[in-house]
């Protein structure tokens, strides 16, 4: 989900957009503390990598950290639809439904 | 009720400065304090910041938890090959001069610092740091602190050599320390070679 929240906000992507991006699509207000966590392991696997921005008064002074997804995220983010659409089929009590 | 969006809980702010990670740190701070202004509560707040805090510590807990399993794991290969080659009775019978013992320290503390290698490639490996250049910090880092450990050693009078009762304490004691230092370098090399973050001009100016 983060993944998609990344290629979805392209260059904006730091915390903020992307708890509210996650707010809007699933509905979930996720922790901040989480969302980090979550890209910190992300970006272990080299699926995303990470910046920081120029320090602005609006947050204290404090910089953002900007997310990118990498070309091994996007590719994993692919092979992961795919997995979730051949693992969809087939399921008699899920006919019908839509995601 | 504090209704003063400029100015979050201080205590919270004082916790995430004091207890979240420090690589996430700002970045954190700056989000809560962003969403904060735009009008979420002190109870919101609060509860972000629990999270950030709790969060942190697990992964910090996991990392501390690797570094054990890698250090200790390399404490118990040396055990029995330390207390064979070390010459500690040369050492303890005074039967060895300054430059001999610095020999001995610099060639076993090398070797040392070599055998630690593969504990930490598998560590790097786990966390998906491998590197060359990491590798190569831990062995230095390492090391320099097995020979620091040494020091005390230079000073030993060979015309008082130290008692039986005294040597029994000596491999202990540096067992204890190869594990201390390898806790030690891994922090340091971990910490050393976390991602760098270049500061984005182009992207101020973009926005």
């Amino acid at each position: 989900m983060i993944l998609l929240a990344l290629v979805r906000l392209g260059d904006d992507a730091y915390g903020v957009p992307i708890s509210k991006e996650l707010l809007e699509t699933t509905g979930r207000d996720v922790a901040v503390g989480s969302v980090y966590a979550a890209l910190d392991r992300l970006e272990q696997k080299e699926f995303v990598s990470s910046m920081l921005g120029d320090p602005t008064p609006a947050r204290g002074g404090r910089a953002k950290r900007y997310f990118r997804v990498t070309p091994k995220g996007l590719r994993e983010a692919k092979m992961t639809k795919k997995a979730l659409i051949s693992l969809w089929r087939g399921i008699p009590q899920l006919e019908g439904e839509r995601g | 009720m504090n209704t003063d969006r400029s100015h979050p809980p201080r205590l919270a702010i004082w916790l995430l400065r004091h207890l979240c990670p420090g690589r996430n740190r700002e970045a954190i701070t700056g989000d809560l304090l962003e969403r904060f202004a735009e009008g979420r509560s002190d109870g919101w707040f609060w509860r972000q910041v629990l999270v950030a805090v709790l969060v942190g510590a697990a992964s910090q807990f996991k990392l501390l938890t690797e570094i054990c399993f890698a250090a200790a794991g390399t404490a118990l290969i040396w055990c029995v090959p330390w207390g064979q080659i070390f010459p500690i009775d040369a050492m303890s019978s005074g039967l060895m001069s300054w430059g001999e013992r610095f020999l001995w320290i610099g060639a076993i503390e090398i070797t040392t610092a070599l055998v630690v290698l593969p504990l930490f490639a598998t560590l790097f490996r786990l966390r998906g740091m491998f590197s060359g250049a990491n590798l190569l910090r831990v062995f230095f880092v390492s090391a320099m602190l097995f020979i620091v450990a040494d020091l005390p050693s230079f000073w030993w009078d060979v015309r008082r050599p130290i008692s039986p009762s005294q040597a029994v304490w000596v491999v202990p004691i540096m067992l204890a320390w190869i594990f201390a230092a390898l806790l030690i370098s891994a922090r340091v090399v971990l910490r050393w070679s976390m991602p760098r973050f270049s500061r984005s001009h182009s992207r101020q100016s973009r926005m």
